[in-house]
């Protein structure tokens, strides 16, 4: 049972910086071979910034932890990007994460908690470049 | 080849997309990748301790194939929003089939907005993995 006093809570600001190296591993793992993506300042596909998630430093299964959920038992329900401006290697973006939510609904299977994660991320020059909505379902 | 707003119409049908087979190796090579080293996604014995069939594919990384589908379609530029939800689960030797189409057209000074919506299904057994919304923008001809 996830507490719902985490409703609201804020999380420190984490920084990105997006390197080519990085980007091409991810390209090979999502295998990607469009050319445009080769680039010295090529953009990054539309789902890398779940790299900034991860690697950025937003440490989900430590967030989950501390509200009692143990990460084997989640599943990703929904996922949203709405993009405001290009982001590209060479770019650091700086994501800052609340919980806009957290609720209960009850299924064929017993009762599910959902709990949405929203992530701002600004580019180096303060431009906002992305939001970042991820539904994140608890099981059980 | 650039797809341009005139060309498109409320029903207009992206083109199709076959990916696959998802494997074993690349799970690991996407935890790696993303950072998400979520064990249901590597280690089979985990995922079967949890319940699950196996191992199964991150959800993250079959939005990665909705996103190629969009930009090999409207071009690594266009995306303005993107949202899935993710409905079934993906295995390893999966293959995965992409349809889309446009719902709606939206004039803009120098360029259009297109929405629309998707989805991603076994392509062995038709079963719905996600279904999402999209909105890119394409430039007109004028």
């Amino acid at each position: 049972m996830v507490d719902p006093s985490y409703k609201g809570k804020q999380y420190p600001p984490y920084e990105f910086t997006i390197e080519r190296g990085k980007l091409r591993e991810f390209l090979l793992a999502i295998d990607e071979q469009n050319p445009a993506y080769q680039s010295e300042d090529a953009p990054v596909p539309p789902t890398f910034p779940t790299v900034f998630t991860f690697w950025g430093g937003a440490n989900l299964e430590a967030r989950l932890g501390e509200m009692g959920v143990d990460m084997v038992n989640v599943l990703h329900g929904e996922q949203e990007y709405e993009y405001f401006a290009p982001i590209r290697v060479g770019d650091t973006v700086t994501g800052q994460t609340r919980i806009n939510d957290i609720y209960e609904r009850k299924g064929s299977s017993g009762s599910m908690q959902f709990i949405e994660f929203i992530t701002e991320y600004s580019n180096q020059s303060g431009a906002l470049v992305l939001i970042d909505r991820a539904l994140i379902i608890v099981r059980g | 080849m650039a797809v341009y707003f005139e060309d498109l119409q409320e029903g207009s049908e992206l083109p199709a997309m076959v990916k696959g087979p998802i494997s074993q190796v690349q799970l690991v090579r996407y935890a790696g990748a993303s950072g998400d080293f979520n064990p249901i996604h590597t280690v089979p014995d985990i995922a079967k301790m949890v319940g699950l069939p196996g191992t199964i594919a991150h959800g993250m990384l079959i939005m990665a194939v909705a996103g190629q589908f969009l930009t090999d379609w409207a071009g690594v530029a266009a995306l303005r929003r993107f949202k899935v939800r993710f409905s079934g689960m993906t295995q390893p030797t999966e293959y995965l089939v992409c349809e889309g189409t446009v719902t709606r057209l939206e004039e803009a000074d120098t360029e259009g907005l297109v929405h629309g919506r998707l989805t991603i299904k076994g392509k062995q057994d038709g079963s719905l993995k996600i279904k999402g919304e999209f909105t890119v923008a394409v430039p007109r001809r004028i």
